[in-house]
């Protein structure tokens, strides 16, 4: 047990207290109301209270304003009469509903500017589909499908070979360095297969060149 | 009670005090109204339309505190209603379910604006009463009234306005804001603290 005392005419008090507006307008059930006129009938303070909510009541009571009704109910038929788009305006809401605080900008125009970014995205996006449907993609260190190429050469060059020279000597054949080195210090080089047999000739008549060798077989005449 | 028709009228309550209006319901009529707007009856939507307007118009404006936007939230509302009216079940008073659709739709569109409450008293028709000084008095309250109000959030004075305006039940309330009975009894009991703080000099010392 806690010990606690529950002051039951406390929390008596209060709930009549709460229903006071709903007593005043009639509102409570045939239960309610009679415990609310018991309480009353000894309780001071919720006899004032009562007089209280009269006056509030009062004052809240009044004003009837200016509105027009036909005014309003002509632009809402011209709603009524357009074709359901539900996502539109909820769309719009929403991203208005977010932005414009972060940009202090008119929320409007925020909407607007943002279904525009949503369409250029989607056509950009479309676009970018169409292309790499036509392109597939390849990585850096993809090197099989060079291995298999008809021009493809391997080529293992003199460790003393400079930048410079070995720039000259691939400028000269018409070729380029796909892989390597592998384990045995070897290159892949890439050629226009039609020049492949000179390119060969070359390379291996080339004093900083080891070994050069055709990596496919030669193609039919 | 919600089911209060467009014109205005003193009722007395059960304590003899004269209040704001409070007329039948009229539910059965209302809900066959909703019965021909699922049904696409453009006759039977304005009929409903001009029914709720004054309610709806009332009680937005003094939920929001923005004349700017009430237009359009009561017309967001009604066109729910258009759309949804198939989605009314029944369960509920026709304008518990209207009450709650501008409820939600006010607290929406609240939340989308940035500008501060710009609040300026609507251009009032005359009272009815002809006695100047009564006149004068109120017309003071509601004053105070409008200033102590704003600062409440819109959910207190949604249940300010439902229950002392359209005379709503707890429950009701309850239907309307989407949130426990004993929700809205703590809500009004904070609100009505401040407004009558407010009000004090035409109260007493009931601080």
């Amino acid at each position: 047990m806690s010990g606690r005392v529950v002051d039951f005419s406390r929390s008596a008090h209060r709930h009549v207290q709460e229903l006071l507006p709903w007593y005043l307008t009639g509102k409570l059930d045939e239960g309610e109301r009679v415990a609310v006129e018991a309480h009353l009938r000894s309780c001071a303070l919720c006899q004032h209270d009562l007089q209280g909510e009269r006056v509030l009541q009062q004052a809240c009571a009044g004003a009837t304003t200016s509105w027009d009704a036909d005014v309003g109910l002509a632009q809402l038929q011209q709603r009524l009469d357009k074709p359901a788009r539900w996502w539109v305006p909820h769309a719009l809401r929403w991203v208005r509903m977010r932005a414009s605080p972060l940009w202090g900008i008119s929320p409007r125009w925020v909407g607007y500017a943002a279904v525009a970014q949503l369409l250029l995205i989607a056509v950009l996006g479309w676009a970018l589909f169409e292309r790499d449907a036509s392109a597939p993609y390849r990585t850096l260190g993809a090197g099989r499908p060079a291995l298999t190429d008809p021009g493809a050469i391997l080529v293992v060059f003199d460790p003393n070979l400079r930048e410079g020279e070995l720039e000259a000597l691939l400028r000269g054949v018409g070729g380029h360095i796909t892989s390597g080195p592998n384990e045995a210090g070897g290159y892949v080089l890439v050629i226009d297969p039609k020049f492949r047999a000179s390119a060969l000739q070359k390379l291996r008549a080339d004093r900083h060149v080891r070994l050069a060798e055709a990596l496919q077989p030669s193609m039919p005449p | 009670m919600l089911g209060v028709g467009s014109r205005r009228t003193d009722s007395v309550s059960p304590a003899g005090q004269t209040g704001v209006a409070a007329f039948a319901s009229g539910d059965d009529e209302e809900q066959t109204l909703i019965r021909r707007v699922v049904l696409r009856d453009r006759a039977a939507f304005e009929n409903l339309y001009r029914k709720y307007f004054p309610r709806l118009t009332r009680f937005v404006e003094r939920m929001v505190r923005r004349p700017q936007i009430v237009g359009e939230i009561v017309n967001d509302t009604m066109f729910v209603v258009w759309r949804k009216a198939s989605s009314y079940n029944g369960q509920s008073k026709v304008s518990t379910w209207i009450f709650s659709i501008a409820y939600r739709t006010a607290l929406r569109t609240l939340g989308q604006q940035r500008d501060p409450v710009e609040w300026e008293a609507p251009e009032e028709a005359a009272p009815p009463e002809t006695e100047p000084e009564r006149s004068l008095i109120h017309q003071q309250d509601r004053q105070v009234l409008d200033e102590a109000l704003l600062h409440l959030s819109a959910e207190h004075r949604a249940v300010i306005e439902l229950t002392y305006l359209h005379e709503c039940s707890c429950r009701e309330i309850a239907q309307i804001v989407g949130c426990p009975v004993d929700t809205v009894k703590t809500r009004l009991f904070y609100a009505r603290r401040r407004l009558r703080a407010a009000l004090a000099h035409r109260m007493g010392d009931l601080r």
